[in-house]
Formats: structure tokens, C-alpha cells, sequence
């Protein structure tokens, strides 16, 4: 649990931050342990230093007054003295009393500070030496005298009297407390100071650290061209030196892939152009074939038209000539024969040429010239539904047909009549809904097909495409439609085509 | 000190005094001896009394054996060469000498006026003639400096005690001769010198004139001090006082000491006549620069220059 609580505040305190962050703390800490120690050492050293303050001020002052009042108690001159002293007392506000007395005891000056001062700072005491100069006075006759730079005589001393200085504790307190607050006013002062020269410091010292990492950065997004300017020494100089090294070897290795890549994408391409090209040819081969069973199956029909109805229509105006001149000559036996064969010509005939015609509409549908796409498949669903047993259709169209003409409206035709064809061999349905749309929206601009009927369906696995849907696929393929077949066993069939509406396609 | 206490000191200093003069005497015989006068060459009973062995002894004893080659350097207690010429060089020598009668005449040197007088009056009658060359500078020489100082006659203080009240009419003299108004004033049995210098503090100068009872190391710091505060200046008596805070004083070394007392023996050796006891002849001068600044005293060359030495007329 401990070990938990300390990891997790290790975390939050160290392990997540910034380096700057770190590198504050580093120049901070440390300031701020010194700047502590300052302060505890500062109040704890406050009373001695007040007492030493005090006893190196008494003495200083006894041994000062001392060496002033050599003259004035040599000399008598004490009024000299105690205008000394009291100027001393006057100016020092430490001062609380100064006495001197003479070498008897006697005291010769006394000066005490008007003020009202404590004498709590203790006594310091100094003797006053007379100091006798080294010079001969002539008057000794012990030894010769001489009054060039000979001299052979010591300096000596005599106590002539005594300094007695008392000292108030309130100006040592009193400077103590400056002390205090100056040095506390310092640290103030230079604390923040430092901790702003130090976050100075590790900003300075995370800059190299920061170009580093958003360069990184830069590498890690795929941005290899990434040149530091490298004008640091050191350890960060040498990462910044290897990051550069690092992205120019990247970005050489990009440039050799996307180099690959290309090469790779224009065989693609190429590849591709090649499909496509071969794809439009195909396509191109499919609309041709269409076209020219198309061009053969109008051919047929000419043919059929022309040469075949007109020969079974001779045939039949021929066989009723028969049967004029049958019915104008006597009945007989072998006029009766005549008048059946050339009945039942006629009848043969007439079923002959009914079945050109319909061998014609089927191979040439003309309607659609004249009736439009829309009235073509309306044509082609009341002859389906003429039929002996055929289901129910239902014809919905909407849309401009005007844009739907020739190779693109043969192919509807021929898919819409391959549908139909199948769901009247095939499907056993009731209802037969066959929707002609034309969609002109924008960049939605196809024809839509759908055939959707209620018959038993089928399971598209298990049956074999037939000739018929491949066909289908291949012309909706040759106009780059789609096709989708959706059935099922007894679930009807639903065929959806979507055959796009463009010039190129309508062409 | 009395004449009996100096016996026993120089009881106890004999051994010591004799060996001090021994090598003072081998010396001064190794030394080249310099170019002399007839009379000083020829001159052989001439006796060199000296009492101590001290740097400063031995040096005018150098000198002395120099200009006296053929003089005798003796301890001053068995200098009795009955008709010899003496010279005690310092106090202790001088009374021994005197206290030895002989038939010589005596020339104290390196002492001064009031030890000499004081000896000499305690000799008794039956000394031996006795003259001097002073320790101390020639108190005309000393005004005559005041006046160069000064550039002008001042108002001049002169404090004689007992010893030295035989100065003033000397004084007077030299004072009249340099038109320096001289202010005397005498030092009795329970006088302050601080009270006496209070009463003359409107003098520019003090001559000080070497008188123990007067001036003293002791109260030395404190008369400096007085005449300072005073704005007064101290001229006197030693260069080891001008050193001390003086303002300037004329000496003597010891070849000028020497230089005149050759003249003396010289002259005393042509005509036979000892001369009254004398201040130091030649002299030259030393100025405390410092506090003739303080002073606001500008010294001239002629001041830093002022001397007398042995050959200049």
C-alpha cells in the first residue's frame, strides 16, 4: 500500500514530468534548502550574535576611549576628555554610560546618554597606558647622549588609568532585528530571482531538448526533412547531431521507397490502362457483336419481310384465285378437292406469314422506332400477356425517354424482353411488375430496369446460368451497367439493372 | 643617582667596559687611518675615557682613534695618566674621569649642558679643568632655524628649568641677534608644563631646550599633542623628537662632534689655554614634513638646507 502511494506520488511529483520541469526543480531545491538554512541559522544565530555584537562593540569602544584619554589625563585637560566622550555617547546609541578614572581609582569623567536606554549590554573595561616616546631628554647620565639618529632608548608604559564603557542591549537588538529583516528582505529578493534565473536556466537547457523532440515528433508524422541547427555542445549537441543523421538516413530510405512505390504504381497503372483498355475493347467487341446481330437480325427481318410475307402473301392471293375460280365452276369432286388444298394453302399461308411477322417483330423490333422504348416494352408486354396462360403485367415507366435511342435502347429492350421471356418460361408467376425509369438528377443520370415478379424463383447456387442471363450480364457489361439478381426458391425474382445514361453510352 | 650608586654600577660593569673598550681599541687600530695635523700626530698623551661598550660608543671611539691615532682608549676608571689630555665620552666617563684627579685637563663630549653642569658641580674643588662639546644642538642655532621656518621673526617660548636657567642669557643673546621676540619661562617645584605651554599658546614657535624636569618621555606625547592642538610649533631638541612630532631641529652627528673637538684639542695644544665649555659647532638640520604641512608652514631649502659643517666658512 505504501509502496503504491509512493510509486504513485513518485509518478505524479517526477516520473510525468517535463524536463524542464526537472531541471528547475534540480536548480531550485537546492536554493531552497540553502535559502532555509540561511533563515534557521539566521534565528538561531540572532542572540549569540547580538552578545558578540555587543562584547567586540564594548571593547572596541573602552580600547578607543582609552587611547583618547592618554592626553587628557596626562595633560588635565579633562574638559577636552569628556567633550570627546560625550560626543562619543551622543553619536553611539549603543552607549548607555562612559566613566574614566584616573591610575587612583578616582573618577575624572563620567558621561551617561541622555536617552532613555537600558544598561543591560554589559560592562567592558580598558586601561589607559601613558606612553612614553622613545626619545632622550637629555637628562639621563648613564649613558652618552646624542642628538643625531642614535637612539637607544624603548618605548615604555604606564597605566595611568582605567575606561569603564556600559552598554545598552537595545541597539544590539535593535540591529539584530534589521539584520533579521534585511537578510530576510535578501532572501526574498534573491530567492525568486533565483527561481526565475533557474526556470531561465532549464528553459535555456530544455530549448535543445524540445527542438529534439518536436523533431521526433516531425519523424514520427513521416516529415524526414527535418535539419537542426546544431550550434550546442555536448551531450545535445551529439543528440541533436544523431537526429539529424537519423532523418536524412530516413528520408534517403522514403525517397527509395517512394521511388519503388511509383515505379511499382506506374507498372500498376500501366497495368491497369491496360485492363481498361482491354476492358472498353471488349466492351467495344460486345456493343459490335450486339450490333451486328442486330444489323443481321434486321437483315433477317428485311429478308423475311420482303422476300418471305411477299412470297406467302403471293402464295395466298394465288390460292384465293383457286378458290374464285372453285366457286365459280360447277361443284365437282375435284373442284372440292381444289377448294380444300386451296384452303387449307391459304390457312397455311396465312399461319406462315402470321409467324414471319412475329419472327420479324422479334428479330426487328420497328416499334421501337416508332413507339419510343417506353411504348416498344409496353407493346412487347400485351403480346406477352396475349399469350395463352401468361401472368399479369405491370407497366410502370417515368422519366424523359426522349434521351434513350439506339444501341442503348435496343439493349433495354432486348434485356427487359429476356426477362420477360424467362419469367413466362420459367417462373410460373401470378404478377409480373417490370418498371422502365429514367434517372436525370445531377450526376445521377441512368436508366433503371427492374423486372420483379411472383413466381417460384430459384436458388441462383444450385442453378446453372443459362445462355440467356450471360447474355444479359454481357450487354449490361458492354454499357458498364451493374446487375443484381436477387431470388430465391419461392421467394419470385427480383432483377434490378442499372445501365448508366451518358453521351458516350448513349452513342 | 648618587656618586656612590654610580661606583657600583661601575664596579659591576668594569669586566664588562674593559672588554668593550679592547675591541673597540683593535677596531679602531684596523681602520685606515685618514690624513691628520702635525700637532695631532705628534700629540701621544691624549686619553679616550669611555664607560660603555654600546654601538654609539664605539663609533665615536672609531672616529676618535681615527683623528687620534696615537690617543690612549682607556676605561674611564684606569684613565690615570697623570698629565694627559682626557676626553670622557659620555656622562658615566666624565664623572669617573673627574672623580680621578688628575693633572690634564678634561673635554666632555656627547653631554649634555645640565648633566655636564651637574657633575661638574658635584666634582668638588680639586677637579681637573674640565670643558665641553654639549650633546645637545646650539639653542642660537635653533632660533636661527625658527627664523628660516618662519621666514620672519616670530613670537618665540622658551621653558628653562633649574638645570637649564643658565641658558637664558645665552638665549637672550641669540634672540636679540636674530630680532626673535623670546618669550622665557621658567619651570619651578610643582609647575605643568600643560599649565606653562596654556600661558605661552600664543607663541607660533617653542623652542624646547633638553631639561628633564621639563621635558621627559613621558610627557613628550602630551606636549606634542598641546602645542598641535595649539597650532604651535615644536623646535627641539634631538631628531629622534623630530621623528616623534616635532617640526625641526638642528643636530650633530658624531664626526661634527668630533670634527670641533679636534679643533679644541688643536687649538688647546697651540696655546695652551682650555676654552669655556661650547654648543655643538658644526650642525645640520631635519624637518618633520609632515607637520610643517599640518601647519600650513611652507618650507623652504634654505630651512631643509641649513647646516654648518667642519671646513665651511
Amino acid at each position: 500500500m505504501i509502496s503504491a502511494i509512493r510509486k504513485r506520488v513518485w509518478a505524479w511529483s517526477w516520473k510525468d514530468r517535463s524536463i524542464s520541469w526537472r531541471l528547475s526543480v534540480i536548480a531550485i531545491i537546492p536554493l531552497m534548502l540553502m535559502a532555509l538554512g540561511e533563515l534557521v541559522y539566521l534565528l538561531n544565530s540572532s542572540p549569540y550574535e547580538a552578545r558578540q555584537d555587543l562584547r567586540e562593540h564594548g571593547e572596541i569602544l573602552a580600547a578607543a576611549v582609552a587611547e583618547n584619554s592618554e592626553y587628557g589625563l596626562t595633560s588635565g585637560n579633562l574638559k577636552d576628555l569628556e567633550r570627546v566622550v560625550r560626543s562619543l555617547v551622543v553619536v553611539d546609541k549603543w552607549i548607555y554610560k562612559i566613566e574614566v578614572f584616573d591610575a587612583n581609582g578616582i573618577l575624572k569623567v563620567a558621561v551617561r546618554s541622555k536617552e532613555a536606554r537600558q544598561s543591560n549590554g554589559g560592562e567592558f573595561g580598558a586601561r589607559v597606558y601613558r606612553h612614553a616616546l622613545p626619545v632622550d631628554d637629555f637628562g639621563r647620565d648613564d649613558a652618552p647622549h646624542f642628538a643625531g639618529d642614535q637612539q637607544e632608548r624603548a618605548e615604555t608604559t604606564e597605566i595611568i588609568g582605567t575606561v569603564r564603557v556600559v552598554l545598552s542591549q537595545q541597539q544590539a537588538e535593535a540591529k539584530q532585528k534589521r539584520r533579521i529583516l534585511s537578510q530576510l528582505f535578501l532572501l526574498a529578493v534573491v530567492v525568486p530571482t533565483s527561481v526565475w534565473v533557474a526556470t531561465l536556466l532549464g528553459k535555456a537547457l530544455h530549448r535543445p531538448m524540445d527542438i529534439a523532440i518536436r523533431a521526433l515528433r516531425d519523424i514520427r508524422g513521416g516529415d524526414y526533412a527535418v535539419q537542426l541547427d546544431v550550434d550546442d555542445g555536448g551531450e545535445m549537441g551529439e543528440l541533436l547531431d544523431a537526429i539529424n543523421d537519423m532523418s536524412g538516413s530516413l528520408n534517403e530510405a522514403k525517397r527509395n521507397l517512394e521511388g519503388k512505390v511509383q515505379a511499382r504504381t506506374r507498372d500498376l497503372e500501366a497495368s491497369r490502362n491496360q485492363a481498361l483498355k482491354a476492358d472498353a475493347e471488349k466492351r467495344r467487341l460486345i456493343q459490335k457483336v450486339d450490333s451486328a446481330v442486330e444489323d443481321e437480325r434486321k437483315s433477317i427481318a428485311i429478308e423475311i419481310h420482303d422476300e418471305l410475307n411477299a412470297a406467302l402473301l403471293g402464295a395466298r392471293y394465288s390460292s384465293r384465285r383457286i378458290l374464285d375460280m372453285v366457286a365459280a365452276s360447277p361443284p365437282t369432286a375435284e373442284n372440292a378437292v381444289i377448294r380444300e388444298s386451296a384452303e387449307s394453302i391459304i390457312k397455311v399461308t396465312s399461319e406462315l406469314y402470321t409467324s414471319a411477322r412475329k419472327i420479324v417483330r422479334r428479330l426487328r423490333p420497328e416499334v421501337l422506332d416508332m413507339l419510343g422504348l417506353e411504348g416498344a416494352v409496353e407493346e412487347m408486354l400485351q403480346t406477352y400477356e396475349a399469350a395463352p396462360g401468361a401472368p399479369a403485367f405491370t407497366l410502370k415507366s417515368t422519366g424523359d425517354f426522349g434521351q434513350v435511342e439506339g444501341a442503348l435502347a435496343i439493349a433495354a429492350y432486348r434485356l427487359i424482353q429476356e426477362c420477360v421471356s424467362n419469367v413466362v418460361k420459367h417462373a410460373k408467376a401470378a404478377q409480373v411488375m417490370v418498371m422502365v425509369q429514367v434517372r436525370d438528377q445531377g450526376d445521377d443520370r441512368a436508366l433503371r430496369l427492374a423486372v420483379v415478379d411472383d413466381g417460384v424463383g430459384f436458388d441462383p447456387d444450385k442453378v446453372q446460368e443459362g445462355i440467356g442471363l450471360i447474355g444479359m450480364k454481357e450487354r449490361v457489361y458492354a454499357f458498364a451497367g451493374t446487375l443484381e439478381l436477387k431470388t430465391g426458391p419461392g421467394a419470385g425474382t427480383h432483377v434490378e439493372i442499372l445501365l448508366p445514361l451518358t453521351p458516350s453510352d448513349a452513342n | 643617582m648618587s656618586p656612590s650608586t654610580i661606583v657600583h654600577l661601575e664596579s659591576r660593569r668594569r669586566w664588562v667596559a674593559r672588554a668593550g673598550v679592547l675591541l673597540v681599541a683593535i677596531g679602531a687600530a684596523a681602520a685606515h687611518p685618514a690624513p691628520l695635523s702635525a700637532a695631532t700626530r705628534e700629540r701621544r698623551d691624549l686619553v679616550i675615557a669611555v664607560a660603555d661598550s654600546g654601538d654609539s660608543t664605539r663609533k665615536v671611539v672609531s672616529d676618535l682613534r681615527r683623528r687620534f691615532p696615537r690617543a690612549v682608549v682607556s676605561d674611564a676608571k684606569t684613565a690615570a695618566v697623570r698629565k694627559a689630555m682626557v676626553i670622557a665620552v659620555g656622562p658615566v666617563a666624565l664623572r669617573a674621569v673627574m672623580a680621578d684627579v688628575g693633572e690634564g685637563p678634561v673635554v666632555s663630549v656627547f653631554t649634555s649642558s645640565q648633566v655636564y653642569h651637574s657633575i661638574i658641580d658635584t666634582a668638588g674643588e680639586r677637579r681637573p679643568a674640565a670643558t665641553a662639546i654639549y650633546a645637545e644642538p646650539s639653542p642660537a642655532a635653533q632660533l636661527r632655524l625658527v627664523s628660516m621656518l618662519f621666514k620672519r621673526p616670530v613670537r618665540t617660548a622658551v621653558v628653562l628649568g633649574g638645570r637649564t636657567a643658565f641658558l637664558e642669557p645665552s638665549l637672550q643673546r641669540a634672540a636679540a641677534a636674530t630680532k626673535m621676540p623670546l618669550v622665557v619661562e621658567s619651570y619651578g617645584a610643582g609647575d605643568s608644563i600643560n599649565g606653562i605651554l596654556s600661558r605661552t599658546s600664543d607663541a607660533p614657535a617653542i623652542l624646547a631646550i633638553p631639561d628633564s624636569l621639563v621635558y621627559n618621555s613621558e610627557n613628550l606625547r602630551t606636549v606634542l599633542l598641546t602645542t598641535y592642538r595649539n597650532g604651535q610649533a615644536v623646535v627641539g631638541f634631538s631628531a629622534a623628537l623630530v621623528r616623534a612630532g616635532a617640526l625641526a631641529t638642528t643636530y650633530s652627528e658624531v664626526e661634527e662632534i668630533n670634527a670641533q673637538l679636534e679643533e679644541l684639542v688643536n687649538e688647546y695644544d697651540g696655546n695652551g689655554r682650555l676654552p669655556e665649555p661650547q654648543f655643538p659647532k658644526y650642525f645640520r638640520t631635519v624637518i618633520n614634513e609632515d607637520v610643517a604641512r599640518s601647519l600650513n608652514l611652507v618650507v623652504d631649502d634654505i630651512a631643509r638646507n641649513f647646516a654648518y659643517r667642519p671646513g665651511q666658512r
